[in-house]
């Protein structure tokens, strides 16, 4: 696998843990219970109940995504660099 | 003839007008005479959520540990009057950490201040209809040990004793439910520097669900 493809699927990994934080809650920090709305069937009304599910918040999700995209970035620049400098054996 | 005719539909009129704003402190219900009513869980899930609202993140949080007891009259519903009280240690986020947070020195103090309560001195604004009412609440609001007066808005509903309400508990049941607005400022919660603003709002929404019986 050469650097280029590689620095691709980083970046998409960096993207893709952004966007299921995003769609997680998007919230600063982890939650281990999350509130789901139970409804009184007698009154008509809602309340809240709080539910096990760990939903990591940005403090988790937000140095992995870091870590991933600047791997990509480096890898990226790494690779544009090999290709401009030519081969000594050439 | 004409004259007593105009003066008898006259009367009608007033009758009628005079009826119509008895009946709006008035719930169409059978029973009269105050009534204690207790909260309990076994009414319903009584709870307090509250939202906070910041630029950087939004925060849902729900208070239980509710108890309390207020009297009613379904036949003059601005008479109700009690006390409501939850505590500060059963308030949940979700993060173990930020609930530990919330309940230290730096918010709300739960040790020191380990309730919040709210006491009704007057109701106004009472709009009755069937079993159904609206209205305003004004009281002593206490929190993190300041105590203010505010005027919460409510709705009432009020379901005589039959044999599915005893399924729940005895006697007659009551839901009240209410919206209002805490301003943390106004009861010294000043947070951790810096966080009031930007990561926690300014203003907390909170929601009130009561549930009580006449027979607990």
């Amino acid at each position: 696998m050469n650097k280029k493809t590689l620095a691709i699927i980083l970046a998409l990994l960096g993207i893709g843990v952004m966007i299921y934080w995003a769609a997680n809650g998007h919230s600063l920090w982890t939650q281990s219970k999350v509130p789901v709305t139970v409804k009184d069937e007698l009154f008509g009304t809602e309340h809240t109940e709080w539910r096990d599910e760990y939903r990591p918040g940005l403090e988790v999700m937000g140095p992995i995504a870091g870590v991933l995209l600047v791997g990509a970035a480096w890898l990226g620049w790494s690779a544009a660099r090999s290709k401009r400098r030519p081969s000594l054996s050439a | 003839m004409m004259r007593k005719i105009s003066l008898m539909a006259a009367a009608v009129v007033a009758l009628t007008l005079g009826a119509g704003s008895a009946n709006a402190q008035a719930l169409g219900v059978g029973t009269a005479g105050a009534k204690k009513v207790t909260l309990s869980d076994k009414v319903g899930k009584n709870q307090f959520t509250w939202v906070s609202e910041a630029p950087l993140e939004n925060i849902k949080g729900t208070s239980e540990g509710v108890s309390g007891s207020f009297t009613i009259d379904p036949k003059n519903l601005a008479s109700l009057r009690g006390t409501i009280t939850t505590q500060v240690t059963t308030m949940k986020t979700g993060n173990g950490t930020r609930d530990e947070h919330l309940k230290g020195n730096q918010w709300l103090d739960g040790g020191k201040y380990p309730t919040i309560s709210f006491t009704i001195t007057s109701v106004s604004n009472v709009k009755a209809s069937g079993n159904a009412a609206t209205g305003t609440a004004t009281g002593n609001f206490t929190m993190h040990g300041v105590t203010k007066t505010i005027s919460i808005p409510f709705k009432l509903q009020y379901i005589p004793e039959s044999a599915k309400t005893k399924e729940r508990a005895p006697g007659d049941l009551v839901m009240v439910t209410a919206d209002f607005t805490v301003s943390l400022k106004d009861f010294n919660v000043a947070g951790s520097k810096g966080i009031v603003g930007s990561k926690v709002g300014e203003t907390i929404k909170v929601s009130a669900q009561l549930y009580g019986a006449t027979g607990l």
